[in-house]
């Protein structure tokens, strides 16, 4: 009886595993960023639905409870049913939307160019609160607790209460902020134009550290186990204890400094960057070695996403590709004809990447 | 061997060949029970119709709705007949179009096989209406799939054999708001609901109007103006015109002289003394009061043997341009509206060239701006004037076949027929230039019409038809 007990319980601990994350309910999937999703899709994908959203989509789209969340550089956030594609009801932002949604309880968190921040009801689209900043906001919100996180290119990294949108506190940088905030246990961390990672408290906004990295950092850092990796601009990578903000490794990647805007993807020992040099690459974890690199034949902006043993990402050739984790094989590649800037979303099944052209793809498993 | 001798062997084998057939027959008639032999009643299902067809008799031939798993998408814009929402092949451009489509292809929404033929779709309410063919169960297939993704809505079947000859199916339906009217490749007309498949009415031109169905069989797309449908059985009559709410005749065209159906279909010229109904028939092109169904004027010059297959195009109110194959070559005939109530219309042909210079086999060539852009019986595509002026040919590099185009957006798609390669090439009259090619078929004799709705482009090769998304700029 306790046998049968305790093998009912692993089999659901195992099926819960197996199930993988039920959402993606944010840029790169968590607010520790790291572009990774356990849930594997099937082998073989086919084209669920497209949806026509007109304008540019380059955020990434936040997938929960069955539906579909992305905004385009038109203003207009949807959200669209997970099965269908179809459009349940749509808001119209001030500004371009590039900041990728983040979706808690009910609520639904993103930023335009114009320097409005948002936060809709899930189920209805409405606005319940709006917060305006000095700057434009590309980088994506987090939500842990009770708060949101968001940075703007008015060089502050800001902390809402999430329920009522009154700001908690301002942490003012040196510069233009348009990587996306990542938490760490007890910071936010941050990068921008000035050079600098930033870890600053959550408590109070106030500074607890900061690394010179010596350049641009406008790809989001990755929190890891107990380290931060980081891509800045001109082709280096980083990796960083994450609590004395000691340097481990810095390795240049490429020939020619290629820029590295796209945000790293870190699973176990092993970081998938790409590049404006088109080449998505993995490197050791461990040691920043290079074990392979895949070339395509655009640039590559679109954050890679790690689902399974499979890694995502479009790039400006149209291209959406799958290539293995352990080899950079290419499994599949589907062609939009459209440079894809926006970073694919796993979950519940479906793999959901926007286009360039303002269409938003919804793939998945082949009958 | 000397001639007097050869006809006189003939002439004995000719006779002894027909006593032994006769012998045989009236052996079989007195051995064979008559009894035993069934007709063959073609099945019909709960949702079969025995329609009374008005001024005829009733239809043998009885249809079966069957349900399917599809469900209607959400996408707007229409494709609703034949060559598009103006009957000119020409999309509405919703969005401009990305001029430069990349190595790696196009998207493909959606590929389905269909029956072995060169049926072009038509779009309209988020459905695709199909007029298929269903080898195996020998029944014309009219479909109505989603758009979205290709999966069948409902089919209306019905039982007509067909053998196959380049192609079994090849006509194109028209589809309103509330019905969907086909023609079927041996002459069945149907009208159904457009949502739901229900049967209205339906009509035999073979039986009902003598029409004698063309080689290879029909390829007339049904044209609906208003509240009528308007078919030209090439028969008794030549043309009429049909209510779509009731399938009641309401005007015939007389046809005395027994001028045939060919493949082309009918095209609307809005001529300033009249709106009048254009088609070309087996012994020459006519022009039909769009009031009456009176035949206003006649041109036996614009004859073709073998098939008369493109349509004629309107251009501007009082000239219609054509081009045909097999040597026929092209015309433009200018149409003189009468100067008094006795006088006629009368055509004048404008200028003629020979098939060497300009013409087409298959397709309906495109009035896009002030040119005529047209696949050529060398394959090429070419560009001329309304003056007769050949602007420009795609060349020997450029050859497309039989393959079916389009213009959109300050371009022609056009589908190479035995490549399966999807060409985008800028609409000039300067120079032929290539922007962008994509392969989308393996498969061979691509001829149907394609369609496109917004971005998304439908296309067929002899049995598989594809959705596309097209790249915006």
């Amino acid at each position: 009886m306790m046998l049968n007990t305790r093998s009912t319980v692993f089999a659901i601990c195992i099926a819960i595993a197996s199930a993988g994350q039920a959402e993606w309910s944010m840029f790169r999937g968590s607010p520790a960023r790291t572009g990774v999703t356990e849930e594997r899709l099937p082998e073989r994908l086919a084209l669920a639905w497209v949806h026509e959203m007109n304008g540019s989509v380059n955020c990434s789209a936040a997938i929960v409870n069955r539906a579909i969340f992305v905004g385009n550089d038109d203003g207009l956030f949807v959200a669209l049913s997970l099965d269908q594609g179809k459009r349940t009801w749509e808001f119209q932002a001030q500004g371009g939307i590039e900041s990728s949604p983040a979706v808690k309880d009910g609520r639904i968190f993103f930023g335009d160019d114009q320097g409005f921040f948002y936060a809709l009801d899930q189920r209805t689209g409405e606005q319940i609160w709006r917060f305006e900043v000095q700057g434009k906001i590309i980088a994506s919100p987090t939500v842990e607790d009770k708060r949101v996180y968001l940075a703007s290119y008015d060089h502050f990294l800001y902390c809402l209460d999430r329920v009522t949108g009154d700001l908690i506190w301002k942490h003012e940088t040196d510069a233009q902020i348009h990587c996306s905030p990542c938490l760490t246990s007890d910071s936010v961390l941050t990068g921008g134009c000035d050079g600098f990672l930033r870890w600053v408290a959550k408590k109070n906004g106030e500074l607890d550290m900061k690394v010179d990295v010596q350049d641009v950092v406008a790809a989001t850092p990755v929190f890891h186990q107990g380290s931060v990796y980081a891509a800045v601009l001109g082709g280096r990578v980083l990796r960083v204890e994450a609590d004395k903000g000691l340097l481990i490794w810095d390795v240049s990647v490429g020939k020619n400094s290629p820029e590295l805007m796209a945000s790293p993807a870190v699973k176990d020992d092993r970081i998938v960057l790409a590049g404006r040099d088109r080449v998505a690459r993995c490197l050791n974890a461990k040691t920043g070695e290079e074990i392979w690199a895949f070339e395509t034949q655009g640039s590559i902006d679109s954050s890679p996403l790690v689902a399974g043993e499979d890694v995502f990402f479009g790039s400006s050739d149209g291209n959406l590709y799958r290539v293995s984790l352990a080899e950079g094989k290419q499994l599949w590649r589907f062609p939009t004809a459209s440079p894809i800037t926006a970073s694919p979303a796993v979950a519940e099944g479906r793999l959901v990447v926007g286009v360039e052209d303002g269409a938003v793809y919804c793939f998945k498993g082949k009958d | 061997m000397r001639f007097g001798e050869s006809s006189w062997s003939r002439w004995i084998l000719w006779v002894a060949s027909l006593s032994v057939g006769w012998i045989c027959l009236v052996l079989w008639l007195r051995t064979s029970s008559p009894s035993g032999i069934e007709p063959r009643i073609p099945e019909t299902s709960r949702d079969s119709k025995r329609v009374a067809v008005p001024n005829g008799p009733e239809i043998e031939v009885a249809g079966e709705w069957i349900p399917g798993p599809g469900t209607p998408g959400s996408m707007h814009g229409s494709w609703p007949q034949f060559r598009g929402p103006n009957r000119d092949n020409i999309a509405p451009s919703e969005a401009s179009l990305s001029r430069k489509w990349g190595d790696s292809g196009l998207p493909e929404l959606w590929r389905i096989e269909v029956g072995e033929g060169h049926a072009g779709p038509v779009i309209h309410g988020g459905r695709l209406y199909l007029m298929d063919y269903d080898r195996e169960g020998e029944k014309d297939a009219i479909r109505c799939l989603s758009a979205e993704d290709g999966e069948e809505i409902w089919r209306y079947a019905y039982p007509v054999k067909i053998k196959r000859n380049h192609g079994m199916s090849r006509t194109v339906p028209a589809v309103t708001d509330e019905y969907v009217v086909t023609l079927g490749p041996k002459c069945h007309v149907h009208c159904l609901q457009m949502e739901t498949g229900e049967l209205f009415w339906k009509k035999d031109l073979v039986r009902e109007h003598g029409t004698q169905v063309p080689a290879w069989y029909a390829g007339q797309c049904p044209l609906i103006d208003g509240d009528l449908v308007v078919l030209a059985p090439g028969a008794d009559p030549l043309m009429m015109g049909i209510e779509l709410a009731s399938g009641e005749v309401v005007w015939k065209t007389p046809n005395p002289n027994r001028w045939g159906m060919t493949h082309s279909s009918i095209v609307v010229l809005d001529h300033p003394q009249g709106r009048q109904y254009i088609y070309c028939t087996t012994q020459g092109v006519v022009g039909v009061s769009a009031q009456d169904g009176s035949l206003l004027w006649s041109l036996p010059d614009w004859k073709i043997t073998i098939a008369n297959i493109p349509s004629p195009v309107p251009v501007g109110t009082d000239r219609v341009f054509l081009a045909g194959g097999y040597r026929s070559g092209c015309m433009m005939v200018r149409i003189h509206g009468p100067k008094s109530a006795k006088e006629p219309f009368y055509p004048e042909i404008l200028f003629r060239l020979d098939h060497k210079e300009f013409g087409s086999e298959q397709h309906t060539c495109i009035l896009y701006g002030d040119h005529i852009y047209g696949i050529i019986p060398t394959g090429e595509m070419a560009c001329m004037s309304l003056e007769g002026q050949i602007l420009w040919r795609s060349g020997q590099e450029a050859k497309f076949g039989l393959g079916p185009f389009l213009a959109v957006d300050g371009l022609i798609l056009v589908l190479q027929d035995q490549k399966g390669t999807l060409h985008m090439v800028k609409a000039s009259e300067e120079t032929y230039e290539e922007l962008g090619m994509a392969q989308v078929f393996r498969g061979h004799d691509a001829w149907g019409p394609m369609a496109m709705v917004g971005q998304r482009l439908f296309l067929r090769d002899l049995t598989e038809l594809v959705c596309l998304r097209l790249p915006k700029r």
